[in-house]
């Protein structure tokens, strides 16, 4: 990677005021995003559009430098992931897995419940958290409509299930995607490291629905034969575009199992996906599917990237980063069980993307302090830097459960489920949230704690 | 011509706080002039000034769960417009009603009425006095039957022209 000289040790660092300017930016721009006065998006790129004016940071240094800049390798990742979706979406294959799900549960509530979580669980691994819920979300209200029960536990489900289950993958959630990109992590790493985590959780996660929901949720056999009739069928649209969007993604997880191997990176995996079923699809008119892209969170990350780069590069991550080994005084499992937890709490109460975009240069700052001697991927997958690593992600992709804004997927679940007369409160939320993140992220801690430290 | 030469005075109006079956009892009480039922009505408050208008299609509206597509409406059961209709009966009309009621002046050429109502989408249109209070109703049947004997003028017996 390359080595800009970041700022100054701290012994010579001399705060001067572009060590504030960095600062005040982010912070005041953090303040604003959790006011929700402002659109997270336009806070994000006005913030940057400082950086540069200010010359905190040079353009090229945003726009160009790895250190510093915009990290293209999850835009791009992003960019290609959303246009293959959107290119998938009208072909009814989620309406199709979720109606067969339903009727593979015999239109039982409880283990329609169990089969949408673990069906949540799996998209959200593969695809984005989002859209996963965005596309279960109005089956789940129809079916639950359709047996005359309470449709908030299921949503609720729903969004915590997508939160756990997007911490398995390196393309699940945001939080993975940064992390890979700056620790050159691939995919198969994260298969290795987090989803046997995930795979627990969600088995003590299922086993608590029962307990708690066992004898709640109770339906009559006639509503039942409302599910068993439907015809899940009649969903799948397009057949001849489903296949091509089977075998796109199917070529593209191939890419990702092997992407390490190749030595390519996880974006052109993706880009190449996008691209292949964007000329497979036969559209003349790409314009539509490309406007579709979630263009306001492409520009959120990228206004962020240059906001932290600007703080990278006065050296104000490095102090953290100081004041974080001082604080576990230089014990790497205290370190690690301090980033878990603190990253969960902090990603439950503000948009894990800004944090870990902050995050991310203070851990590498960290590693650059304790072996000075190491640089390039020796210092980035340093055998002690990677339970940090995934104590990080793990934290900051369960701390979405904790609260109703802890996650984008849950701001979508309420807001449906509000939109269909079923308003979930903010206490509503976190009392299945809270308990939900401790429990995985206790579990997070014990396996960390048992397969890197005890058992290492 | 102007809008207050086609316009029907009105002088029944729902209120925001009717329950909706009785906000249909009373639109198909008010007769139009050709016989049918009235298909919009303007709801007024106590102080009463107009606050919204209620049309068959937002009692319609109301009926479909915000989550339904025409992806997922193929998947209803038999009775779900039953349910989910018995679902709204509760609901009142200040809940359903359009709130933001495009109005006109009683000046306002004809010309004007049909393009807005082309160009928006709407059905029937309040017309205004000078005070901006609601005197009237232009409907799109009464604009369309002005154009229909310009168009027919040359009409003969054997049905051409």
């Amino acid at each position: 990677m390359e080595h800009v000289e970041t700022a100054h040790a701290v012994g010579t660092m001399v705060m001067d005021s572009t060590f504030y300017l960095a600062c005040g930016i982010f912070f005041i721009a953090l303040a604003i995003i959790i006011s929700e006065k402002i659109h997270k998006t336009i806070v994000a790129i006005f913030g940057a559009s400082l950086v540069l004016v200010l010359k905190i940071l040079e353009q090229h240094e945003a726009f160009h430098l790895e250190e510093f800049g915009v990290d293209w390798n999850v835009i791009f990742l992003l960019i290609g992931m959303m246009t293959i979706i959107n290119l998938m979406r009208p072909t009814g294959l989620f309406e199709y897995i979720a109606i067969r799900s339903a009727k593979v549960g015999k239109g039982d509530p409880l283990r329609i419940m169990v089969i949408f979580a673990v069906i949540t669980a799996v998209l959200s691994a593969l695809l984005d958290n989002v859209t996963t819920v965005l596309l279960l979300a109005p089956v789940t209200l129809l079916i639950a409509d359709a047996l005359e029960v309470d449709p908030i536990p299921y949503l609720i489900v729903e969004a915590l299930a997508s939160n756990i289950g997007g911490t398995a993958t390196l393309i699940g959630d945001p939080p993975n995607i940064m992390i890979a990109s700056k620790a050159k992590l691939n995919f198969m790493d994260f298969i290795i490291h987090l989803t046997p985590a995930v795979i627990i959780m969600m088995v003590i996660f299922i086993l608590l629905l029962k307990l708690f929901f066992g004898k709640r949720l109770k339906t009559r056999d006639e509503l039942k034969e409302r599910i068993m009739k439907m015809d899940e069928r009649e969903a799948i649209k397009d057949p001849v575009m489903l296949t091509k969007s089977l075998v796109v993604l199917g070529v593209v997880l191939v890419g990702f199992i092997f992407h390490g191997m190749l030595h390519y990176e996880p974006a052109t995996v993706a880009l190449f996906g996008a691209g292949l079923l964007l000329l497979l699809s036969g559209t003349h008119e790409p314009h539509h599917v490309l406007a579709e892209i979630e263009w306001p969170v492409i520009f959120f990350f990228i206004g962020l990237f240059i906001m932290v780069g600007g703080m990278v590069k006065v050296g104000a991550i490095s102090l953290m980063s100081q004041k974080m080994l001082a604080l576990t005084q230089g014990n790497l499992f205290a370190t690690s069980m301090v980033i878990m937890w603190f990253s969960a709490i902090a990603s439950a109460v503000v948009d894990n993307i800004p944090y870990v975009a902050t995050m991310n240069p203070l851990v590498i700052d960290m590693a650059r302090e304790l072996w000075p001697e190491h640089s390039g991927m020796e210092l980035l997958q340093h055998a002690e830097l990677m339970p940090i690593w995934w104590s990080l992600a793990l934290g900051a992709c369960l701390g979405g459960n904790g609260s109703a804004i802890g996650a984008s997927a849950n701001v979508i679940v309420v807001g449906m489920s509000e939109k269909a007369g079923h308003k979930i409160s903010f206490l509503k939320f976190m009392a299945y949230g809270v308990p939900v993140m401790f429990i995985t992220v206790f579990i997070a801690m014990i396996y960390v704690w048992l397969r890197y430290y005890a058992l290492a | 011509m102007k809008a207050k030469d086609v316009m029907t005075p009105i002088d029944e109006y729902l209120s925001p706080d009717m329950p909706i079956c009785e906000a249909v009892i009373r639109m198909r009480n008010v007769k139009r002039q050709h016989g049918l039922p009235i298909k919009g009505m303007l709801v007024k408050n106590e102080q009463g000034a107009v606050v919204g208008m209620v049309s068959i299609k937002d009692i319609m509206r109301a009926v479909i769960p915000s989550y339904l597509s025409p992806d997922l409406s193929i998947f209803s059961w038999e009775n779900m417009l039953e349910d989910m209709t018995n679902k709204v009966k509760d609901r009142v009309v200040g809940d359903i009603m359009v709130k933001d009621v495009v109005t006109i002046d009683s000046e306002v050429p004809l010309m004007v009425c049909t393009d807005l109502m082309i160009k928006k989408g709407l059905q029937r249109l309040p017309v205004t006095d000078e005070k901006k209070e609601v005197i009237g109703m232009v409907y799109i049947r009464d604009i369309y039957n002005i154009i229909a004997d310009f168009l027919t003028e040359g009409e003969k017996e054997d049905g051409t022209c």
